[in-house]
């Protein structure tokens, strides 16, 4: 690179974090009863559904053989359950969990619909619950998640309790 | 007896045939250049099972699941990229460092998913779909490097109503490091399918496989 950077870019970085994540996801913004689309979807294909379900030694192979499941009620092959549930939390992570500290909890997974190959999911949340954690810096909120294909089937639902940063002790000016 | 493919060093020959429609009943040896067998009819190979059904289980009956899997960085990396799992924990070392992990922290969902996944052939590759997950906790992180191993233990059997062939049983599932500490536990249930007459063992019944050259 010739040119001069710009005097902004020049500055040595400013070792604060808080603005590598975003501004409106700290536990003080959540609300009990928001409802959230998460914007983005995405298509399962080769590289969601067979390689996460062999990246994390899923063995069944109704995940993927081809053969075998053109011969099954199913007539294809299936998408690992976890590997929709991992996409809709994935979906929805940027805007629940971006100033997570850990995630702490899963609860009452449904895996409520067969998806397949070329089905796109959609993400989308509602805010359960909020409450005070043990760390003063931090508290709980507690997520529902759905994951919605696009002919508006449920595929998935389940249940999530973050630990979020407070804005109050994190974010610096 | 002809010929039906040759290559380099070997030949296919189907030493008999007996035509119904499309169908041949035929035996296929493959023979070396000097007319010697090499390689036998493959429906002669037995099939080396895999999966338990739902005959197999009985409440209480634990499992000590094989393998285990170590976590590496690129394990993690693309897991929480591919999932789309933006949380700067589980892909930005230094970020991780400033809220005192000494290394990026595995995603919680790879850890569960790890775990799950060693379990299936012990508990649910014979068929018979996922119903749900109850009560994940994580209890510490994991950091790259880190041994998991599973353990379940079977907490409830009973005949699916609606199923046909199949039962559902429930599984308590913990995750542990290689220290043998627990990293995560929770309880999953599955339709499991009976040893006959289900779907699924119906289907694998007629399932065409290489040595069933009838059905290809």
């Amino acid at each position: 690179m010739t040119e001069k950077l710009p005097e902004t870019m020049a500055e040595k970085p400013s070792g604060k974090i808080s603005h590598l994540t975003g501004q409106v996801n700290y536990f003080e913004d959540f609300e009990v009863g928001a409802k959230m689309r998460h914007a983005r979807g995405t298509t399962i294909g080769e590289v969601e559904n067979q390689l996460l379900t062999k990246l994390v030694m899923n063995t069944a192979d109704a995940h993927f053989n081809e053969h075998k499941m053109n011969r099954s009620p199913f007539g294809q092959r299936l998408v690992f359950g976890l590997v929709t549930g991992s996409m809709v939390i994935g979906l929805a992570s940027q805007d629940t969990a971006e100033n997570a500290l850990a995630e702490l909890r899963f609860d009452k997974f449904r895996f409520r619909a067969p998806v397949f190959h070329g089905d796109t999911i959609y993400a989308y949340t509602e805010v359960l619950e909020k409450r005070s954690a043990e760390r003063e810096d931090a508290g709980i909120v507690r997520f529902k998640h759905w994951g919605v294909k696009h002919d508006d089937t449920i595929v998935f639902e389940g249940e999530r309790e973050v630990l979020i940063k407070r804005r109050s002790h994190w974010c610096e000016q | 007896m002809w010929l039906t493919s040759c290559s380099r060093s070997r030949c296919l020959v189907v030493l008999s045939a007996s035509g119904t429609g499309q169908r041949y009943i035929a035996a296929a040896l493959a023979l070396d250049l000097r007319g010697i067998v090499v390689e036998s009819d493959f429906s002669d190979f037995a099939l080396s099972p895999k999966g338990r059904f739902f005959e197999d289980f009985e409440e209480g009956q634990v499992f000590e699941h094989h393998w285990g899997r170590t976590i590496n960085q690129g394990d993690n990396s693309l897991f929480t990229t591919v999932s789309l799992a933006f949380v700067p924990l589980y892909f930005n070392a230094d970020y991780a460092a400033r809220h005192g992990h000494r290394d990026v922290v595995v995603n919680p969902m790879l850890v569960l998913c790890t775990v799950v996944g060693l379990s299936v052939e012990d508990l649910s590759e014979a068929g018979g779909v996922f119903l749900g997950i109850e009560d994940v906790v994580f209890h510490q992180p994991v950091y790259p490097g880190d041994t998991l191993t599973a353990r379940s233990r079977v907490v409830a059997r009973r005949e699916s109503k609606s199923k046909k062939g199949f039962g559902i049983v429930s599984w308590r599932t913990e995750g542990y490091n290689q220290r043998s500490e627990l990293v995560v536990g929770y309880q999953r249930s599955n339709l499991v399918a009976r040893r006959v007459g289900s779907s699924v063992t119906d289907a694998a019944a007629k399932n065409a496989r290489p040595g069933d050259r009838s059905e290809r």
